[in-house]
């Protein structure tokens, strides 16, 4: 028996595989300059997803979630360097507990008593510390970046993969975001997601239902941090470098512009959200200097339109639409 | 049960319990004390101190001095969270819901919120269903509240007193051992009053709960409690059974004087 509160999963799973089996067939039709920009799209998802999990689910509004991604990046950049024997997807994993760690770290002060703004602009400050931090770290080369980081070889057991040749960085890319995503997807949806929207609506009244409102708060931001360090350490060997701007706090912004142009309140809204964003972008690539206004009055115009975002905004249409029908339903029970 | 003469721990204590805020001076050396299964109702004037004293016993705000016993245990420093898990229940004045989820998924939250322990199986965990009891117990307390048939209605679209019954299945599924009502009546027509307190004298007894509650209405008050303590200008002036702090002479002269209730 499926009951109205169980989590979407076959809609959201036959989505995910169409979504899935586009990209990766991409590199068979695009040309390279467009894969590169779905690459980077995907890992971006992950950022904007993994954002969202803490404003659209819980209610937390960071200004620095660029940070987390930097420091993922420049992380795994620095093991692998430091030790090329050690497994690449160990390197990847480490990135993500790095995250984690230090997001405990940072939350049980900067959670403690801010929240609203106040975690906002400590978050931002945070990213700020971070960017000045990697523009003058020597061994993490200022200014002109972390140069050659190396596309590793995966060596699974019975046979090894060489993410350097063709495509395969691309292809691995696409598939361990896919992951990341889903990873997203279940706290949504499970149970500790069901606390964190209640945290969200209200987190006095979820405290007086025994929910530890500090305790989820900072699962949320940990989890968060968590994933997008590890998209950060994706991003590393996708670019071969990594400039201290991927902490800069543009960067910060996007994940919040991606929420608000597809929609907070749903899982998908930052997907569509990143992808409309890249979409904008690839097709005024050549117009310089209009590039950002075009975007930013687009950008505007949703939010003021769609205060729900596109998805949101959709939803609405389609409730409008399906208003009658319904209201008839609920008088015959 | 104790014979008589034994003296038994209260289930729930205030002792000397003192909050102010920066302007005025709200609970002034407050006592109170409430027997395991009794319906204590507070009652006072508007601005008497009953919202803050829900509170301070509550834990969202603290007491400035004087302390919280609860099976005389000192809680007087717990946060509110970990009062509700050791057996607190509380509802609002204005009913507190989560006004974008459905009535259903309201209730699943404090469901899943006093199941802690009780994940669902492996195969569930995966595709993030909630547990197949979780979801009996939501139906069973919407059931018990009357909200069946608007199970599926986002919170902020019921009406006020459906509201407060949805407030009330939330509280019923974390099976506390003490509830603490504010004005469970407040606001609705004398159809919805009756039901109400029908329906709390009802979960009460099927639960076997301890209530103390604030009403502004004497009707409700003489139906439901079987103690009453009268708060005035923050101090407890009166405290005893209803038809002893009906013929309180100070009551009558301060309270029924000022045309708050009738008696
Ligand atoms: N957060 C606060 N800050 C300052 N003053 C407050 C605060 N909360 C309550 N008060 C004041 O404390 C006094 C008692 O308020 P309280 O809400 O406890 O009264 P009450 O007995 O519940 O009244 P009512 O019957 O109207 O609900 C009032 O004078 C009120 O203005
Ligand atoms: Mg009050």
């Amino acid at each position: 028996m499926r009951s109205p509160l169980s989590a979407p999963i076959a809609r959201d799973a036959a989505i995910a595989l169409v979504i899935v089996a586009v990209l990766l067939a991409m590199p068979l039709v695009a040309p390279k300059g467009l894969v590169f920009v779905v690459g980077t799209l995907a890992l971006h998802i992950v950022f904007g997803l993994s954002w969202n999990l803490m404003f659209g689910q819980t209610g937390l509004v960071s200004f620095g979630h660029a940070s987390f991604f930097a420091i993922g990046g420049y992380f795994y950049a620095l093991v692998a360097r430091s030790f090329p024997d050690l497994h690449p997807l160990l390197g990847f994993a480490g990135a993500g507990a790095f995250g984690v760690v230090l997001a405990i770290v940072i939350g049980l002060i900067a959670l403690r008593r801010s929240l609203g703004v106040y975690f906002a602009i400590l978050t931002l400050a945070l990213s700020q510390i971070v960017y000045l931090f990697l523009s003058s770290f020597t061994p993490l080369g200022r200014e002109d970046g972390f140069t050659g980081i190396r596309r590793p070889v995966l060596d699974m057991g019975l046979f090894e993969i060489d993410l350097a040749r063709g495509d395969n960085y691309y292809l691995f890319i696409v598939l361990f975001s896919t992951l990341l995503c889903a990873v997203v997807w279940w706290v949504r949806h499970s149970q500790t997601g069901r606390a964190l929207r209640a945290i969200q609506q209200d987190p006095e009244r979820a405290a007086f239902l025994g929910i530890n409102v500090a305790g989820n708060r900072l699962l949320a931001f940990a989890i968060a941090s968590g994933v997008t360090a590890v998209a950060g350490a994706l991003y590393g060997p996708w670019l071969q470098l990594l400039t201290p701007d991927v902490a800069h706090w543009t960067l910060s912004a996007r994940p919040i512009l991606y929420s608000l142009l597809g929609g907070v309140s749903s899982f998908w809204g930052p997907v569509v959200g990143a992808a409309g964003f890249a979409i904008l972008e690839y097709g005024t690539r050549t117009l310089h200097g209009f590039s950002e206004i075009i975007i930013g009055s687009i950008l505007l115009a949703v939010v003021l339109l769609f205060p729900g975002g596109i998805l949101g905004g959709l939803d609405a249409l389609r409730r409008r639409s399906a208003a009658p029908a319904r209201t008839a339903k609920e008088t015959v029970r | 049960m104790s014979g008589a003469g034994t003296p038994t721990v209260p289930l729930l204590e205030a002792r000397r319990v003192v909050k102010d805020y920066p302007s005025v001076k709200v609970l002034k050396d407050v006592d109170l004390s409430v027997a395991e299964g009794d319906t204590l109702a507070v009652i006072g004037p508007n601005g008497a101190g009953k919202t803050t004293l829900f509170k301070v016993l509550s834990g969202e705000v603290f007491a400035d001095s004087g302390s919280v016993l609860f099976r005389g245990a000192d809680v007087t420093r717990m946060p509110e969270w970990k009062r509700v898990r050791a057996g607190f229940g509380r509802s609002f004045q204005v009913a507190r819901v989560f006004k974008d989820l459905s009535a259903a998924a309201n209730v699943l939250v404090a469901v899943e919120a006093a199941f802690r322990n009780m994940p669902p199986g492996p195969r569930k965990l995966l595709a993030c269903d909630p547990a197949r009891a979780a979801l009996e117990r939501v139906d069973e307390a919407l059931d018990e509240v009357g909200l069946s048939a608007r199970s599926r209605v986002e919170a902020k679209l019921l009406s006020h007193g459906d509201k407060k019954r949805l407030e009330l299945a939330m509280s019923l599924v974390l099976r506390p051992t003490i509830l603490l009502l504010d004005e469970p009546t407040a606001g609705m027509s004398p159809a919805d009053r009756k039901s109400s307190v029908d329906l709390i004298a009802a979960v009460k007894t099927r639960h076997g709960m301890t209530v103390v509650l604030t009403e502004h209405d004497m009707g409700v008050v003489f139906d439901l409690a079987s103690h009453v303590a009268v708060l005035h200008h923050g101090e407890m002036i009166a405290t005893g059974s209803p038809a002893e702090v009906r013929e309180n002479p100070l009551v009558r002269k301060i309270y029924l004087g000022s045309g708050a209730g009738h008696a």
